[in-house]
């Protein structure tokens, strides 16, 4: 499944926050950091779930803010509950919207994510999955998952901090399977049997 | 230069040398066990006369080896070999679960109290059919898997893993290595491929049953690869692997060695196999090279190929003083060349205290 499949529409007041979406089921929101594009991932995950992707708004002056802005618009389509991916510097405000009280999250995927991590991050209730690509040497991952002991972390392979548009088969499988089972996700349901 | 001992713990009752796979009817436990209890002793002998590591590998459904775990074998040798390194030269990688390879390792660096060496093989073509894995996928398991060993090796928190072949929820190995960051890793540098990876990774190569101007070709283009990737390879981080045979004279060790067994490749001997491989791209954009390694050759061709080292003690030192000025190699692992009982532990005594001192100083 192609990226082309979403299409661009507009959120919040005045109409002025744009995203895209795809897809249909239970809402898993996106937000990325690399201008918003959907990725191959975004399809994979749009072929079982509705899918809207947000740029990390770019007149918005920090991740908090960015939250503050997508969090009326996705109440304002009717969205009570979804999952949340933050994708490198929109896993910060990601966090942020997870914290927002009025928001009804399911679980967090964070992937690649870029940036300062805040202290407040601690707070966080729901399961996060931290994904830090094994060709970004910048530890950023690493500093992710020291400020959130609870998380799970891991490493993709042969991916930078891109892993949606690098690894995407390998994001939209993690994720979907953090998003269905969260912390039950550490064991596998994978078909083994060879031959019945 | 140092000097490593590889015994293959060769199988030395009655069976064919040159099928694969080799049927279990040629099999007898008592042979098998005398052959354990002949390794056993071949390598204490050379922990007692000096050499500086034992060597111990990875082969299936033959009776060239008994080792195809070579991880239980390095565990023995561990209790029963007191000084040198334990060289695990090495695991199948792309055949084997790497998270257990990594286990197992750090296991042996422990019980060993930090003497394991790490070498990370593709192995032969046969062993892929072994455990039905696509020869094909050969290069890319090897390398993802040599990452994700890194990786268990020297994260201190539990990570998951989701690779190309390789997928893990969560991964935080006990016991961990002694040597820190991770025991010293080599790999095979026969192909370019190999010496481009292992130069781009850090990692040690080795030469096993190929010729000193093949060797020699890899050596130079690894050491290039590593400039470009800014780091200048030490001596022990190029090991040449050679059979070998001393005696007190020349003369007695050709005799000796006249007992030999033509070297066969494996996966040569099962035409199948052999070609199924070959139509995989096993061997990588230097094929014919990586099959002319494995030809079959006269004692004397190979010895001036540098594949056997034979002689009384001069005559060795000066074929291994060949070894080294042409390769620049630091380790030298060698195959025990004919097991002629009393002989062959003679062979190894006489290496370790005739060869081994003068092989330090070159």
């Amino acid at each position: 499944m192609s990226e082309r499949i979403f299409a661009q529409r507009w959120a919040g007041e005045d109409r002025r926050l744009p995203y895209c979406e795809a897809g249909s089921g239970e809402t898993i929101v996106a937000i990325t950091g690399d201008g918003g594009l959907p990725t191959r991932a975004h399809a994979l995950l749009a072929e079982r779930r509705r899918v809207l992707v947000f740029a990390m708004p770019a007149d918005t002056g920090s991740p908090r803010e960015a939250a503050r802005q997508i969090v009326p618009a996705v109440a304002a389509l009717g969205i009570e509950r979804f999952d949340l991916i933050g994708e490198r510097t929109g896993a910060a405000a990601a966090m942020w919207l997870a914290l927002a009280p009025e928001a009804e999250i399911g679980s967090v995927v964070l992937a690649g994510p870029d940036g300062q991590p805040d202290e407040a991050f601690r707070e966080i209730k729901q399961p996060v999955l931290v994904l830090s690509g094994t060709n970004d040497h910048s530890n950023t991952g690493g500093r992710w998952r020291a400020l959130l002991p609870d998380c799970h972390f891991m490493f993709v392979y042969d991916a930078g901090r891109a892993i949606g548009a690098e690894r995407p088969q390998a994001l939209a499988f993690i994720a979907r399977e953090f998003f269905e089972r969260r912390d039950l996700f550490l064991v596998s349901r994978e078909n083994g049997m060879v031959f019945p | 230069m140092k000097a490593s001992l590889f015994c293959t713990a060769r199988y030395i009752g009655a069976a064919p040398h040159d099928i694969w796979p080799l049927s279990g009817e040629y099999y007898s436990s008592d042979a098998a066990v005398r052959s354990m209890q002949t390794t056993f002793d071949q390598f204490r002998c050379a922990d007692e006369f000096g050499f500086d590591w034992v060597t111990v590998a990875e082969h299936h459904y033959s009776g060239f080896s008994l080792t195809p775990n070579p991880m239980v074998m390095a565990g023995a040798l561990s209790q029963l070999v007191r000084r040198a390194r334990i060289a695990v030269l090495g695991p199948t990688l792309p055949i084997l679960n790497p998270v257990r390879v990594a286990e197992e390792l750090a296991m042996l660096d422990t019980m060993s109290g930090g003497r394991v060496v790490a070498g990370m093989m593709r192995g032969t073509p046969n062993e892929y059919v072994t455990y039905n894995i696509n020869p094909a996928e050969s290069r890319e398991r090897f390398a993802e898997a040599l990452h994700l060993i890194r990786r268990a090796w020297t994260e201190t928190r539990p990570f998951g893993w989701l690779g190309r072949y390789y997928q893990y929820r969560t991964i935080s190995i006990w016991p961990r290595p002694v040597q820190k960051p991770h025991p010293p890793l080599y790999m095979s540098g026969s192909s370019p491929e190999a010496g481009e990876f292992a130069a781009k990774n850090h990692v040690g190569i080795g030469f096993a049953f190929t010729t000193v101007p093949l060797a020699k070709s890899a050596v130079q283009h690894y050491r290039a690869c590593a400039r470009d990737s800014g780091w200048e390879p030490a001596a022990d981080d190029v090991i040449y692997r050679a059979m070998f045979h001393v005696a007190d004279t020349d003369d007695e060790a050709f005799a000796d060695m006249s007992t030999l067994p033509p070297r066969i490749s494996l996966v040569d001997q099962n035409k199948a196999i052999a070609e199924g491989v070959r139509q995989s791209g096993y061997y990588g954009s230097d094929a014919v090279a990586q099959r002319q390694r494995t030809s079959r050759r006269e004692l004397a061709d190979r010895i001036a190929l540098g594949q056997v080292i034979v002689g009384g003690p001069d005559t060795v030192l000066a074929q291994v003083r060949h070894i080294r000025d042409e390769l620049g190699a630091g380790v030298l692992d060698l195959v025990v060349g004919a097991q002629l009982g009393e002989r062959t532990l003679h062979s190894i005594e006489l290496f370790g205290t005739q060869v081994l001192p003068r092989m330090r100083e070159l």
